[in-house]
């Protein structure tokens, strides 16, 4: 029987050798896990690369954002795909937005506009894990999302600051896993803010309990511990005492606990950014940014708008109740905001969503899934912006120019944070895999 | 060990774990229809019924999921190769979901296997909360298009597509002469009270991935198997044995030992069950908002109850398998809560504490009482002299308090060691 060059979730033949020959050694199942990196050659090419970024803020449109609606409008189209609002131009002579993006537009010489995102995966759980993991899924391993993978990297620095935050979470995807650490150990998921951006639940200590106290039972807990004397080399108690110790230097650290409240920002500046939840998560990844950590995630649901475009997007029922002005005021806000501070060549900001939506409008006036053609907006982090890549066809319905994989975007993001995607990881089965197996680097976005 | 086998605790755990297995989760179906599938459940564990009896009525069950409780476990996926994927995880401990698209790599599961085992679950019918069987549905080879008779996994032999076909799959997969069967239902046993399958991951049973003691495996199951499937007599085998009470502190020679069983591992409790012990250990109770009724986390019907604890504590959502266990030590967020937020410090000024404050003569007898409801145990002579003056003196309710805390947050208290 023929059978398929790759297997299921890509093990090329000599890897399934490997892999069964290891069994018998018990190898494919360990459960305390060691992870073998070996260490990432720099990617090398022709001209000197811009520094790495730093860190990384990802607007994770959840629902699917409509390209034709936002950042790829077509206002030749026919009715019946045209979008309900009309185009603008930006600072970047030919590249026009929606015109309920106008800062955004004021903004675009430091974006560059990637108009070509193109998979085949038109479900909420499987397009997100496949944007947010750069994994086609499948069910023979849950890779861990980008975020994890850049935690992974950062796995010996003792920064107070968790390195993987997610505003207010890491639920995606329905009910998708595709911001988690997958196959990686627990403690490269995301760290989660709550709900209510701003005041983090459990990073203050109990009313009533001073520091002194709160030192007290850190001594008698760490003597309780003495007593029992429980092995220190099992991974549960290793674990447990690393979140434990961490969970105490953020408690201790003012600093580290200011970066999660917004009570130091003016009142202008929440203004600016907005009030809205998308706003709020904006403004408090900054902070957690600039206080050191390395990639934060924030959610906005909500995208996947399935009828009435025209009424829902817009602000049309009362001001700040529409997702396209919050996301103009927060996104532009944020890139000005990062701008200002210096922030902006050692942050990679990246907005998108799990896929577009279908050229024709529904008759609900909504679109639905349409994973062939989407967009994603990549600025900072020394991506070269004022540039559009890629194309899509008169409908907005698949790449004419340029397509560009959820592969080739995850390659672009790891290699831009300084991480080499081909770096082999052995996942806790005994399996080496490679943190991504395919995709090439956006030339572009440097050129 | 025979009242513990026999208390409403080991119901209610056991009944849990099954829950979690067969992800009933509350989502699919009418709450009803869950509170009906979790009343059958807890009824069969109870009453000890045989897993292999257990199966049978799920995997061939009809009627309206409201009346029927295990009629629900053909909720779990309306296309019937999904359904079969769990159903090959649930009872065979087996991943078949390689084999949709192409031969299973490391298994000998073909797409032909695959489309003709998903087969038997092509005619059921799910309409107004009712599971009936259809006299049409195929499930098709996505090569030919042809439609595909059904066939049991690792069998030459299609069987007649006529009538229920999920009778003939249930009979062979609860044949005594199906290892798989025994094999997964044990391994998660054992994995539950050891902290590790004997084969891992315990749904990827498969001769490429062999148990680190086949033979033990292979007795246990015989046994299960002979014996009539019964949960309790397996539990009794195997917490009655010398490995099981192994300690869990290992010798420099066995130190690294993760697997062979050389000294037990530690284990962090569920969520649920933490949140249960702490409860229990203060004498203050959780309440859930929509089910005012349930004393205990571990009780709860559905993972869809609104509970704050528990979303940090964690606990298996239910929608996909939980087999892969939670983080190993909890996480950042879970140290946070247990240090400063309500579950531990809203029941320390409640509840127990202040009335063994008010009731202990000395500051021996308080010291004793707060052990014994945390560690379940008298504290050492060390322990003693190191406490005792301290509760001794002013501020005595402040330091119990503080003690009671550093107690409930305490390795000890917080794994199964």
């Amino acid at each position: 029987m023929p059978h398929p060059p790759e297997r299921c979730d890509g093990i090329r033949r000599r890897e399934f050798l490997r892999l069964g020959a290891l069994a018998p050694l018990g190898l494919t199942c360990a459960d305390l896990f060691r992870l073998q990196a070996q260490s990432p050659a720099p990617a090398t090419g022709s001209g000197k690369p811009p520094a790495p970024a730093r860190a990384c803020i990802l607007l994770w449109l959840d629902g699917g954002p409509s390209h034709l609606d936002t950042f790829d409008p077509k206002p030749d189209a026919p009715v019946e795909v045209r979008s309900p609002f009309k185009s603008i131009p930006t600072t970047v002579a030919g590249v026009h937005l929606c015109e309920h993006l106008p800062r955004t537009a004021r903004q675009m010489s430091h974006i560059a506009l990637i108009r070509s995102l193109t998979h085949e995966l038109g479900n909420h759980d499987t397009g997100s894990r496949f944007l947010l993991t750069g994994h086609r899924p499948t069910p023979a391993l849950d890779h861990p999302s980008l975020g994890s993978v850049v935690a992974w990297h950062q796995r010996r620095s003792t920064h107070v600051l968790p390195p993987y935050i997610a505003i207010p979470g890491d639920a995606v995807g329905g009910q998708s896993n595709a911001a988690r650490a997958g196959f990686l150990p627990g403690a490269f998921n995301a760290f989660g803010t709550g709900a209510n951006p701003g005041s983090v639940p459990d990073l203050h200590l109990p009313e009533g309990i001073t520091f002194e106290r709160s030192d007290q039972r850190r001594e008698m807990l760490a003597r309780l511990d003495a007593f029992a004397d429980l092995p220190e080399t099992d991974l549960a108690v290793r674990n447990r005492d690393a979140f434990y110790d961490q969970a105490y230097r953020l408690i201790a650290s003012p600093e580290a606990r200011a970066a999660f409240s917004l009570d130091a920002e003016k009142p202008a500046t929440r203004d600016a950014y907005g009030r809205s939840r998308l706003g709020t998560g904006c403004l408090l990844a900054r902070r957690l940014i600039e206080a050191g950590s390395r990639f934060v995630t924030v959610v906005d649901h909500g995208w996947d708008t399935h009828q009435q475009i025209a009424r829902e997007l817009p602000d049309s029922r009362f001001p700040g109740s529409g997702k396209l002005p919050s996301l103009d005021r927060a996104y532009a806000t944020l890139l000005t905001d990062l701008h200002d501070r210096g922030l902006l060549d050692s942050t990679l900001v990246v907005l998108m969503g799990e896929f577009g939506r279908t050229p024709k409008l529904n008759a609900l006036g909504g679109r639905d899934h349409w994973p062939r053609a989407g967009f994603v907006a990549l600025a900072g982090g020394g991506v070269r912006g004022g540039q559009v890549i890629g194309a899509t066809n008169g409908f907005g319905e698949v790449p004419v120019d340029r397509p560009v994989s959820p592969e080739d975007l995850a390659w672009s993001l790891l290699t831009r944070m300084g991480i080499n995607p081909a770096t082999e990881v052995t996942t806790p089965t005994g399996r080496p895999v490679r943190l991504l197996n395919q995709g090439t680097f956006i030339r572009e976005l440097l050129g | 060990m025979d009242r513990l086998l026999g208390s409403p605790e080991f119901t209610d755990l056991w009944t849990m774990r099954l829950a979690d297995l067969l992800l009933i989760s509350g989502k699919r179906g009418s709450e009803r229809a869950s509170a009906t599938y979790h009343e059958w459940l807890r009824g069969h564990v109870a009453a000890d019924t045989g897993w292999d009896h257990l199966a049978r009525e799920l995997l061939t069950a009809e009627g309206p999921v409201q009346d029927v409780g295990p009629a629900s476990f053909a909720l779990l996926a309306n296309d019937p190769r999904d359904l079969a994927e769990h159903a090959a995880s649930i009872f065979l401990g087996t991943r078949i979901g390689c084999a949709r698209c192409h031969a299973h790599p490391a298994d000998r599961w073909t797409r032909t296997d695959y489309h003709q085992f998903a087969a038997f679950f092509a005619r059921i019918q799910r309409d107004n909360g009712r599971v009936t069987i259809a006299s049409r549905g195929e499930v098709e080879d996505p090569h030919s298009g042809r439609a595909l008779p059904p066939r049991a996994l690792g069998e030459r032999v299609s069987i007649a597509s006529e009538g229920d076909r999920r009778l003939a799959l249930a009979q062979w997969t609860t044949d005594p002469a199906n290892p798989r069967f025994a094999h997964a239902f044990v391994n998660r046993v054992w994995k539950h009270l050891l902290g590790r399958g004997l084969v891992e991951p315990v749904d990827d049973l498969r001769p490429t991935n062999p148990a680190t003691h086949p033979e033990l495996l292979d007795m246990l199951a015989r046994d299960f198997a002979g014996n009539g499937f019964h949960l309790r007599a397996l539990v009794r085998a195997i917490v009655t044995s010398e490995t099981y009470q192994r300690t869990s502190r290992p010798i420099p020679a066995n130190a690294r030992d993760d697997r062979l069983l050389s000294h037990a591992f530690l284990k962090s409790p569920d969520g649920r069950v933490l949140l249960d012990m702490i409860s229990q250990a203060t004498g203050v109770r959780e309440t859930f908002a929509d089910q005012p009724d349930v004393a205990a986390a571990v009780q709860l019907v559905g993972s869809q109850t609104p509970s704050p604890a528990l979303d940090i504590l964690g606990r298996c959502s239910r929608e996909t398998s939980c087999d892969a266990t939670a983080i190993a030590g909890g996480g950042l967020a879970q140290s946070l809560h247990l240090i400063n937020g309500s579950t531990v410090n809203g029941r320390l000024q409640r509840g127990n504490l202040p009335r063994w404050i008010a009731s202990s003569g000395s500051a021996g007898e308080l010291l004793d009482t707060l052990y014994l409801h945390t560690v379940s145990r008298p504290p050492s002579a060390a322990e003693r002299a190191a406490w005792e003056p301290r509760l001794s003196g002013a501020n005595r309710a402040d330091i119990a308090a503080d003690l009671f805390w550093a107690l409930l947050n305490a390795r000890e208290f917080t794994f199964n060691h």
